[in-house]
């Protein structure tokens, strides 16, 4: 007697994908295999029939931000906002107290702020790995895991350190320092520099 | 449909990408995003990481389009730095805890995110019960036309790899969407129309 038709069969049937020139046979003499293949190519359907899904609007406004780019309003009214600037620049002259400590504007931390300038840093030595090699190396050598595994729990540990809303700069300043020189030395490696920096706890 | 091969670029966006045209990256992304996020959020099942790969696959894009030797082939590159980027997410430790206890079969019971497609729910539910590396397998083979020997070489694996899971993953979907999931087993056959 004949093998029943396992789903592997009836997925490369749907396919074209058949290794077993009777399969078809075999599958057109099988009501309830030719049930299972019409399921599967419903679902197939279905899956293909999924809408597009819009991001949220705040996502370009990152990229733009990401990418060096000025906002449209910047380009828009280029005046009012050399205005603005120097309005600000005015009261900051005006205000600055030369005995108080760093300041962090509304929108995140200054330039001038350690961390600003970390997540800064590991934005690009990100962005240049990922377009680089495209991903990690699947499989690729055990330092390359560790030190991606080094990095995604440190992306843990300030997930926990932001979702905790914590305050405290030092904190955030040594894990920001810790994923940067873990992804300076994945660039080395993939760079074929096996340097491993020393990890900075 | 959802699929990168249905996105037309026109040359004309894809050299004004080139050249760095903020209204040609601004269109592209309009063409573009929307099929990203919906194969992020179907393979991660999480909006907030699949906004992040639409974000990392632009920045990529901008700031990689004026080395691109083949202006035409924009989409391609695109559709294969986004799946890179899902894929990155899914190997990470934090998240493969995060799928782990989210993997439950009361998972079935909880209403979609926002159930932004009341109409394909089904399915939708069903492929959220299912590991994400078989997501994964079943999003690239049936909606981007990837052979198993191309998931194969991307995921490091092999082609039965690709195979065996897609079979895994049909079967579980197939039995979620027809109400008989019960005790989460994943095999290669349909009860008790087809043996393995």
């Amino acid at each position: 007697m004949e093998p029943k038709p396992t789903v592997s069969d009836l997925l490369a049937l749907r396919d074209g994908e058949v290794d077993d020139p009777g399969l078809a046979a075999r599958v057109a003499d099988d009501a309830e295999a030719g049930q299972a293949l019409e399921e599967l190519r419903r679902l197939k359907t279905e899956l293909n029939a999924l809408p597009p899904v819009s991001p949220d609007p705040s996502v370009w406004q990152a990229i733009q931000e990401r990418t060096g780019q000025q906002p449209g309003w910047l380009q828009r009214f280029p005046l009012a906002t050399a205005a603005t600037v120097f309005l600000a620049a005015a009261l900051t002259i005006v205000l600055w107290d030369p005995t108080a400590g760093p300041v962090q504007g509304p929108n995140g931390p200054q330039a001038s702020d350690p961390v600003a300038q970390l997540i800064l840093r590991s934005q690009r030595l990100e962005s240049e790995l990922l377009t680089q090699a495209a991903a990690p190396v699947p499989g690729g050598s055990p330092t390359e895991q560790a030190l991606v595994y080094g990095i995604a729990d440190v992306d843990a540990q300030l997930n926990e350190l932001y979702a905790a809303d914590s305050t405290d700069p030092e904190a955030r300043e040594r894990l920001w320092r810790q994923r940067v020189m873990l992804l300076e030395s994945l660039a080395d490696v993939q760079r074929g520099e096996a340097v491993l920096r020393p990890a900075v706890y | 449909m959802a699929s990168f091969a249905d996105i037309h670029l026109d040359s004309g966006i894809a050299r004004g990408l080139k050249r760095g045209d903020r209204r040609a990256q601004a269109v592209a992304y309009r063409l573009m995003s929307p099929t990203i996020m919906g194969m992020a959020v179907r393979i991660l099942q999480d909006e907030g990481l699949a906004q992040e790969v639409v974000q990392d696959t632009f920045v990529d894009l901008i700031d990689k389009a004026s080395t691109l030797k083949d202006p035409d082939a924009v989409v391609g590159w695109v559709r294969q730095v986004a799946i890179n980027h899902c894929y990155m997410r899914l190997r990470s430790p934090w998240h493969k805890r995060r799928a782990a206890e989210a993997a439950a079969p009361e998972a079935l019971d909880q209403t979609s995110t926002d159930e932004r497609q009341a109409g394909y729910r089904d399915i939708e539910r069903a492929l959220a019960v299912l590991a994400p590396e078989t997501r994964m397998v079943i999003w690239l083979h049936d909606v981007e036309g990837y052979t198993h020997k191309e998931i194969g070489e991307l995921t490091g694996q092999t082609t039965s790899y690709s195979k065996s899971q897609l079979a895994r993953g049909y079967a579980k979907l197939s039995q979620i969407v027809q109400g008989k999931h019960s005790d989460g087993a994943e095999t290669d056959s349909f009860r008790p129309a087809c043996s393995p």
